[in-house]
């Protein structure tokens, strides 16, 4: 195009010199920031012996009185959770499982987590039973149910995928991916339980990425394009597109996989709230919520904090939220919060002070390894 | 080689060969060489934490281009910006008293830089950038709509800030578009 403006534009900009840039300061800021990352996300490095400085710990409660229950309500109460050491911070109450905690997730029967040695157990408000062993410490469970999903070896060395319903306390699915071969990371190709969305688990078979229908045994191909799904909640699907022709690179979420779709959020981690219809991620060093149909931009105000970032949902419209008032390669101070997008509404669920960044452990599912 | 070390040596060659360029985007949208500095520095910050996701340069420079525009709008927002002086016009300003070429490439700079970042930015992106619509609106965060209306009020503002539509600098004279 050609034109005045352009022109002028042109003109002004070609007067510019290099820029000054002192590259190791962006790379020292840049490092720091993908430490502090860690924090939320599960992606760091290894994880070290926490020296803690948290309020005193309430008194476990998380089990219902199973008098007061109707029938379909969960034994187990869910809520925002973080663990730190063998402590689970679960909305406002603290337990401790007895073990260090290296990755977890809830159901609607208890804590299942894994501990260093990758052994993974549930924790059922009185005690914790040994319920297989996760290599990778990467778990996956649904918003609501009692289905928990990882990746195990077998004997011969090749993944085999798990489901165990906490319910029953049986496995209930147990299937060879002979063909995955060894590797366990998702960007080798290797097995990797992504989710567990309503009574199915999504995984990689081969080279595609397959729902197993847990009551029947039924396979079927989601996609043999995309390379990663990042959530799925009410059967649609967040996943990885790699910014083909014009689109950015980053999560779209649709009903159905499609490797062109334009993408939602500019991120690789995300969390579809139980409905489906928001997605939360950690786009440009900040908390985004997204509408997953509208495209919506609905991320809440988080006011008061440094640094601001959705790691799941507590209900349909309520995103959990991790805040940190301040933060060192040392230590971070902040707080876990409960917004609710309908109304940006903000409530502090708990604290944490003086915590050591990479020892905090969220109910993502994945190890801070 | 280590891998955080390979991840420096790339994206040092990113910067190398990008930062020129990125630098002028940057003063197009601030319109100051200090903050278009601070912007790129902040912009490759943001780009060196998602380096190994972006996986080939292009991608790299979207990204940064991405995380420029929306840290200038962001900086506007908590008013780090807003409020620095901006090569001003001057009262009853009309191109009409404008008497050679260099008098009217200044009005249009002045004009630029009083236009509100969004506007400004979609301009940069669309016409100095010259990127497409939906390139536009995948830099911008929005909606293609919300590129189409941006550009569209940031053309009919410099249009009416320069003078009558029918005078010396009518609309198709300000841009020629594809």
């Amino acid at each position: 195009m050609t034109g005045l403006l352009n022109d002028v534009m042109h003109d002004r900009a070609d007067t510019l010199g290099a820029p000054d840039l002192d590259l190791d300061a962006i790379i020292v800021d840049g490092a720091r920031r993908v430490r502090r990352r860690r924090v939320v996300t599960g992606l760091g490095a290894a994880a070290v012996a926490a020296t803690v400085a948290v309020g005193g710990l309430a008194v476990p409660s998380l089990l219902r009185n199973v008098g007061d229950l109707g029938p379909a309500a969960p034994a187990f109460e869910r809520g925002p959770a973080w663990a730190l050491g063998s402590k689970v911070h679960v909305g406002t109450r603290v337990v401790d499982v007895g073990r260090e905690v290296a990755s977890f997730v809830q159901t609607d029967d208890g804590i299942v987590f894994t501990s260093p040695d990758s052994r993974v157990r549930l924790w059922d408000g009185a005690r914790a039973e040994t319920i297989g062993k996760a290599e990778g410490q990467r778990l996956r469970a649904d918003d609501t149910g009692s289905l928990v999903a990882w990746v195990e070896l077998a004997e011969d060395g090749h993944p085999q995928y798990v489901v165990f319903d906490t319910a029953e306390r049986s496995e209930v699915a147990r299937v060879d991916d002979q063909a995955a071969g060894a590797s366990l990371e998702p960007s080798d190709g290797g097995a990797q339980v992504f989710a567990v969305d309503d009574g199915a688990a999504y995984w990689r078979h081969d080279a595609d990425l397959v729902r197993y229908d847990v009551a029947t045994g039924e396979e079927t191909v989601v996609s043999d394009e995309v390379g990663e799904i990042v959530d799925v909640a009410a059967s649609r699907v967040a996943y990885i597109v790699d910014g083909r022709g014009n689109h950015r690179w980053g999560i779209a979420a649709r009903d159905r996989v499609d490797p062109t779709a334009v993408s939602l959020a500019e991120a690789s981690n995300g969390f579809l709230s139980p409905d489906g219809r928001l997605l939360t991620a950690e786009e440009y060093d900040s908390i985004a919520v997204y509408a997953t149909e509208s495209r919506q931009d609905v991320t809440p105000k988080v006011e008061g904090y440094r640094y601001v970032v959705g790691f799941g949902w507590s209900a349909d419209d309520v995103v959990t939220v991790m805040g940190l008032t301040d933060y060192s390669d040392e230590s971070a101070t902040g707080d876990v919060l409960s917004c609710d997008v309908s109304d940006d509404e903000c409530t502090v669920v708990s604290s944490f002070e003086g915590l050591s960044p990479e020892a905090v452990v969220l109910d993502v599912g994945d190890p801070v390894t | 080689m280590p891998r955080d070390a390979e991840r420096r040596e790339a994206f040092a060659e990113f910067v190398a060969a990008r930062s020129a360029a990125l630098h002028r985007t940057a003063y197009l949208m601030v319109g100051e060489h200090a903050l278009a500095q601070d912007l790129l520095q902040e912009a490759l910050t943001k780009t060196y934490v998602a380096w190994p996701r972006l996986r080939e340069v292009a991608n790299a420079e979207a990204y940064t281009r991405k995380a420029i525009t929306t840290t200038a709008i962001s900086w506007w927002r908590r008013r780090s910006w807003h409020e620095k002086p901006h090569e001003a016009l001057p009262d009853g300003a009309d191109l009409r008293d404008a008497h050679d070429v260099s008098d009217t490439r200044a009005w249009v700079w002045a004009a630029l830089q009083q236009l509100p970042p969004r506007q400004r930015a979609a301009v940069v992106l669309r016409y100095y950038e010259d990127l497409t619509e939906a390139q536009t609106a995948a830099a911008m965060g929005c909606a293609v709509g919300t590129v189409k209306s941006q550009v569209s009020t940031a053309l009919r503002t410099l249009r009416t800030q320069l003078g009558d539509p029918s005078g010396p600098l009518p609309l198709d004279a300000l841009v020629v578009t594809r």
